[in-house]
């Protein structure tokens, strides 16, 4: 060996000397020919234990095997680049422990042929920094997806698999436009581009409103929190997604009711006045009226007060669907609930010579429920039961013992009876059927809609049997004790 | 005393309560109520709630809060008329709660139920 090749030699183990992670100077076959101090530390090793030996000392059992091709491979086409590209590699210390390592290769053309100079980083901590995080994305109590600049998603946790409905493997290395609904896909990128620009924690897409779509097509609205991320693989952004679909509903539902208490207010005000002072007027409080004025005002009073019903029954049915009812449930007793509602039928009814009868039994008595919704209940249907009766008819109150904790509630009557293909239309608001008398059965066309919405309500049910001049049985069927919900 | 921003309304229950031999005194808000309250002591005020300013349930929190005031029986006469309302009406301090429509029939003789 000459002068200058020592010399070379020389400045060539001084650099690696000094470099920072283990080095190691492996030949043709396999055999260690040099390794710096750095590799001393991290393997255990002295470094004349090391010179001379196949490098398979440092390589764990498993993998000792497929290592003299990949080594070949390596010195058919030499050229700088890392080891194992995606898989991860492992290396064994003199003490038998394991580590996980990235190692980078370079081809060295010496005089004594080419060598590999393989670099060896230790990445123990990187990896358990790598866990830690993982971990914590995992805990997040909110779906988690971490994106690279390019769009493709690196990571997700299982709550993205539950909100989305995709599994992890049909997401990793996906693009992220895959959670995003068609019509917002285009501007994506940019957006992406925009925050890579200027990288902070921020919320995105502030003042619009965000969807996210699921595996199914389906979308739902989101909040997204985006956070910057420095990692090996280039900078990321990590999205936590929170799904808003149950505030927004609570927020559509308390809008809904203002609507409602403004709405009620609003149409109450001038009812006051127009019922009031008709009144005032009919009674003749403040100077006589001839016939035809005290008929016309009489007109507006009746118009007035049907009114009124009408938006005390709207009111009433917004507000159940609104699920802005609540029941007071109490215990009472059955009959003398019935027997209180009946009292103020009976005028009605004598009126008309109908006759209503009670049959109580033995073992339906006490019931919880919003005793004033029960009763509004049967005023609706017994009410009808009156005004579509004919002159002299009868109807009759019954309850049965329905089982399952239920009984039943029927209102028969012995009126003019409704056609099969109408007996559905029954509950729909303002369809009042056809009768042929119709205009004679005056009625807001709200009843029976409110009826059944509030026996639902109560966790009931509502049917009719009719048979045309035979009559109607409307058959109430509800626990005994209603549960709040 | 009526405080009622709603003319109309004002002089229905103005005109109900004077046919029957009241001394009625109307305020539109109120601020105007406040001023008049300096000088005079309604045996009952009826309140509407829903006031421009100062609405009516901040009104009574006031009245019933001072040594001067609190003894006026004050009637909430509103177009509010959900249960939650009366609960809410009930809560500022009010004696008692009547809703809009008013029965014109029974109206006077309610608000002699109050009186005593």
């Amino acid at each position: 060996m000459g002068e200058t090749a020592k010399h070379s030699e020389l400045t060539f183990q001084l650099i690696v000397e000094s470099a920072p992670n283990a080095m190691i100077l492996v030949n043709k076959e396999g055999r260690i020919a040099f390794v710096n101090g750095q590799t001393e530390k991290l393997f255990g090793y002295n470094r004349n234990e090391l010179i001379g030996q196949g490098v398979e000392i440092i390589i764990p059992a498993r993998y000792r095997e497929r290592h003299p091709s990949f080594r070949n491979m390596f010195f058919t086409s030499p050229q700088a680049r890392a080891m194992g590209a995606g898989r991860e590699l492992f290396a064994l210390k003199k003490d038998g422990t394991e580590f996980p390592v990235e190692i980078g290769l370079n081809p060295l053309i010496t005089v004594e042929g080419t060598l590999v100079l393989a670099a060896i980083i230790d990445i123990t901590e990187r990896k358990r920094a790598e866990e830690r995080f993982r971990l914590v994305v995992e805990s997040a109590p909110n779906a988690m997806v971490l994106v690279n600049k390019e769009g493709k998603i690196s990571l997700v946790n299982s709550q993205t698999e539950k909100l989305f409905g995709f599994s992890r493997e049909e997401l990793i290395n996906r693009g992220v436009e895959l959670l995003i609904p068609l019509r917002f896909k285009d501007k994506h990128p940019e957006y992406r581009d925009s925050f890579f620009s200027t990288p902070k924690a921020r919320s995105m897409g502030v003042g619009r409103d965000l969807y996210a779509k699921r595996k199914d097509g389906t979308e739902f609205p989101v909040e997204i929190g985006l956070n910057p991320l420095e990692t090996d693989e280039g900078p990321m952004v990590l999205a936590a997604i929170i799904d808003i679909t149950e505030r927004k509903a609570q927020e559509a539902n308390r809008l809904k009711s203002d609507f409602l208490a403004n709405m009620s207010h609003e149409l109450r005000t001038p009812m006051n006045a127009i019922i009031g002072f008709s009144e005032l007027l009919i009674d003749q409080k403040v100077g006589g009226l001839n016939t035809k004025q005290l008929d016309y005002l009489q007109d507006i009073h009746t118009s007035g007060s049907h009114l009124l019903r009408l938006i005390n029954d709207i009111l009433d049915i917004a507000k159940i669907e609104a699920g802005k009812t609540e029941l007071s449930i109490e215990s009472f007793s059955i009959t003398a609930a019935i027997e209180e509602v009946i009292k103020v039928l009976k005028p009605i009814a004598d009126k008309k010579n109908v006759i209503v009868q009670i049959q109580m039994a033995d073992d339906v008595h006490t019931i919880s429920a919003d005793k004033n919704k029960f009763k509004q209940i049967l005023y609706n249907l017994a009410s009808n039961a009156i005004k579509f009766n004919h002159t002299g008819g009868s109807i009759l109150i019954q309850t049965e013992n329905g089982g399952a904790n239920s009984f039943r509630m029927k209102i028969k009557d012995t009126g003019i009876g409704i056609a099969r293909e109408n007996i559905r239309k029954l509950f729909i608001p303002f369809v009042q059927l056809d009768t042929g008398t119709a205009r004679k059965h005056e009625g807001t066309g709200l009843g029976l809609a409110l009826t059944k919405t509030i026996i639902e309500l109560h966790g009931g049910a509502i049917a009719v049997e009719s048979a045309i001049g035979e009559g109607t049985i409307f058959t109430v069927t509800m626990p005994f004790e209603t549960k709040i919900a | 005393m009526v405080v009622e921003d709603n003319s109309v309304n004002l002089k229905l229950a103005k005109d109900l309560l004077e046919l029957d031999g009241f001394e009625v005194w109307p305020c539109t808000d109120a601020e105007t109520a406040l001023e008049r309250l300096k000088d005079m002591r309604p045996d009952l005020i009826l309140m509407d709630v829903a006031l421009p300013g100062i609405d009516g349930l901040e009104l009574t929190r006031m009245l019933k809060g001072d040594h001067s005031t609190e003894t006026i029986r004050i009637i909430a006469l509103t177009a509010f008329a959900m249960k939650a309302d009366k609960d809410r009406v009930m809560e500022a301090g009010c004696d008692g709660y009547i809703t809009k429509p008013v029965d014109t029939r029974k109206f006077t003789q309610q608000i002699l139920e109050f009186l005593k």
